[in-house]
């Protein structure tokens, strides 16, 4: 949960509170892109930033800042990865909830994954989006997403080490 | 200069003018070293009047760690305003009651790239508006650092101890 006063202070155009937000947003928003736009997630983090930054007065509700920038920097990650298309190499580093050593494996995993079936995985499964928003960001029907993220789920599944 | 490491503080100082309505940047490199650029530029007691008409001449009231607290007087009007400061290596943000002026430094070299931000604001309308003074101005100011610095590296190097 952001603090409401200063979302609300940098949305009148205090800049010492919108330094403050950039502390919080940008490791956030680089993550995310990370996870999804692999080696151009920094340009990808930087272009979400620019349009958080640029559209934070239109936020109506301050509190759901973060799944706000969460759907920017998705949009923006998803873009740069179909930019790059399916050559991107995985970096260091990619979101991974609770043991260190599962991130390193799911991203071993997701290395494997074409990119369609990466992004799906990464926006559902690890950064929790509804598959309305998932639908909404990569620009395709609701029920594409459900059958793509099951074939996702079940070659994921399939391949993962037992 | 700050806590993601892939924004550096030329490209945060770029990031936050798109949230400031108004805010003008220049930018240019200036010819001595960085240490010298940023110790000038952060002399808040010293060199900041010289070339900040913003700020005027100011004391150090309060600094807890990356955060200051100014009280300065402006030159015209000789009034009294605080201005809260938030600085790291390579980045200061300042904010009065009726301004937002901001540095950013990095090394090149031997050489340093310095982009200067400057707004003005009416916290009462929780507006801000461009300045009345002209990128030209700033780029003069930018001007008045770089020779504030090379004096500053001259004397040092001058002093018989060294």
């Amino acid at each position: 949960m952001p603090d409401i006063s200063l979302v609300r202070a940098a949305q009148s155009g205090d800049a010492l509170a919108l330094d403050c937000l950039l502390d919080e947003l940008a490791p956030y928003v680089l993550r995310i892109c990370r996870g999804i736009a692999l080696n151009h997630a920094d340009d990808a983090a930087q272009e979400a930033l620019v349009a958080i930054v640029r559209h934070l007065r239109t936020l109506r509700e301050p509190a759901a800042l973060h799944g706000w920038a969460r759907r920017i920097a998705t949009r923006e990650a998803v873009r740069a990865a179909r930019a790059a298309g399916g050559s991107a190499e995985l970096p260091e580093q990619i979101p991974a909830h609770g043991d260190p050593m599962l991130g390193v494996e799911v991203r071993d995993q997701l290395d494997r994954m074409e990119p369609a079936h990466r992004a799906i995985i990464v926006l559902r499964d690890l950064e929790g989006l509804t598959e309305e928003q998932v639908a909404e960001i990569l620009g395709v029907a609701q029920g594409t997403v459900k059958s793509r993220l099951h074939r996702a789920r079940a070659r994921f599944r399939q391949e993962w080490p037992a | 200069m700050n806590a993601t490491g892939f924004l550096d503080p030329i490209d945060r100082l770029r990031l936050i003018a798109n949230g400031i309505p108004g805010a003008a940047v220049v930018e240019r490199v200036l010819d001595a070293p960085f240490d010298a650029v940023w110790a000038t530029a952060t002399d808040f007691e010293g060199a900041l009047s010289g070339f900040e008409v913003s700020v005027g001449r100011a004391r150090i009231v309060e600094r807890d760690g990356d955060r200051v607290t100014l009280e300065s007087r402006l030159p015209i009007l000789r009034v009294r305003q605080r201005v809260d400061v938030h600085l790291r290596d390579g980045w200061c943000l300042m904010q009065g009651r009726g301004f937002v002026a901001g540095m950013a430094a990095r090394a090149e070299g031997e050489r340093t790239r310095f982009a200067h931000l400057e707004a003005a604001r009416m916290p009462a309308a929780g507006l801000t508006r461009p300045l009345m003074k002209a990128k030209m101005v700033m780029t003069r100011e930018l001007r008045r650092i770089e020779r504030l610095a090379r004096e500053r590296l001259a004397e040092t190097a001058d002093r018989p101890d060294r």
